[in-house]
């Protein structure tokens, strides 16, 4: 878990958060692999899955055909886990093998739901990342 | 001389006043201090974790130097060039080949510099080319394949070049 902390403490999400509220996420996440041409998950799916990038590149597609690239480890997708009506607005998929850390929205949910502190800075970033992507969805 | 009289003499009402005016301020200072007390107490719980905040702070302040921005106008920390910009880093032969080949299939989805990605890894993917995902990922990171910003993807000026000294 102090591995899954460290990381944590690097990623622009979370680099405001105190180390016992990255000790709360730490203990909710899993690491998943993802295969080069895998689609992680399609428009209109239920959202349930918050994932971060830990290596890859991925594409992200909306409706109308816009997109962009993420390559950066700490880039993230999925936040429509914690956004009504809870199903995903793009679509993901791997340009080449990667890995992510990956948050079951319930707990994620429940986790900022219950700090009021903790659930205003990260939902702060949030909404700055969807904020910068309004455009491409559109 | 008795009674007020002797008070004013000896200016009483004015150390009376006086002492008043110290005594409420004591109290309206001393109830200040009790309303924000919980904040020192939840400070002194938090002492550590303010310790490494600041640390972090203060690690953070490090002078960086972003030469340019993503796709979403945030300052990438790592070099890169500009889009469009000429990299000192040679372009790979196999990059340049398919460079040609996804330069063409761009053309039969569009007819203007401006292009969606997922269509043109649709086209590609339906033509039976090899890896369609990473070799598009590839022009990408190598700045041939750029995003305009709103969604739509271009070739750059550098793969312009290229395929201009290839004919």
């Amino acid at each position: 878990m102090s591995g899954y902390i460290d990381l944590l403490k690097r990623m622009d999400l979370f680099k405001e958060l105190f180390p016992r509220e990255l000790e709360k996420f730490a203990s909710i996440i899993h690491r998943m692999k993802i295969l080069e041409g895998e689609m992680v998950f399609q428009r209109g799916d239920p959202a349930q899955q918050f994932y971060i990038v830990l290596s890859g590149d991925f594409m992200v597609y909306f409706k109308n055909g816009r997109s962009f690239t993420l390559h950066k480890k700490g880039d993230i997708f999925g936040y429509s886990t914690l956004i009504t009506p809870f199903k995903y607005s793009g679509t993901v998929v791997a340009f080449t093998d990667g890995e992510a850390l990956t948050l079951s929205g319930q707990d994620f949910l429940r986790l900022i739901q219950g700090n009021a502190e903790l659930g205003g800075k990260i939902m702060k970033k949030i909404y700055q990342i969807m904020n910068e992507r309004l455009p491409f969805t559109s | 001389m008795h009674g007020l009289e002797a008070i004013a003499f000896n200016k009483g009402w004015e150390i009376a006043f006086l002492g008043v005016l110290i005594v409420f301020s004591g109290l309206v200072f001393l109830s200040l201090a009790i309303s924000q007390l919980y904040k020192l107490l939840d400070l002194w719980d938090k002492r550590m974790d303010v310790f490494y905040f600041i640390k972090d702070k203060i690690r953070s302040l490090e002078v960086k130097h972003p030469v340019s921005k993503d796709s979403f106008g945030r300052s990438v920390t790592k070099y890169q060039p500009p889009p469009g910009t000429v990299a000192s880093r040679p372009v790979p032969p196999h990059v340049i080949e398919n460079l040609k080949l996804y330069k063409m299939l761009s053309e039969t989805i569009s007819s203007v510099e401006l292009f969606l990605l997922p269509r043109l890894l649709k086209v590609a993917k339906k033509r039976g080319l090899a890896r369609p995902h990473s070799t598009i990922n590839e022009l990408i990171q190598e700045r041939l394949l750029i995003p305009d910003g709103e969604g739509y993807f271009q070739w750059s000026y550098r793969a312009l070049n290229h395929l201009t000294k290839l004919r």
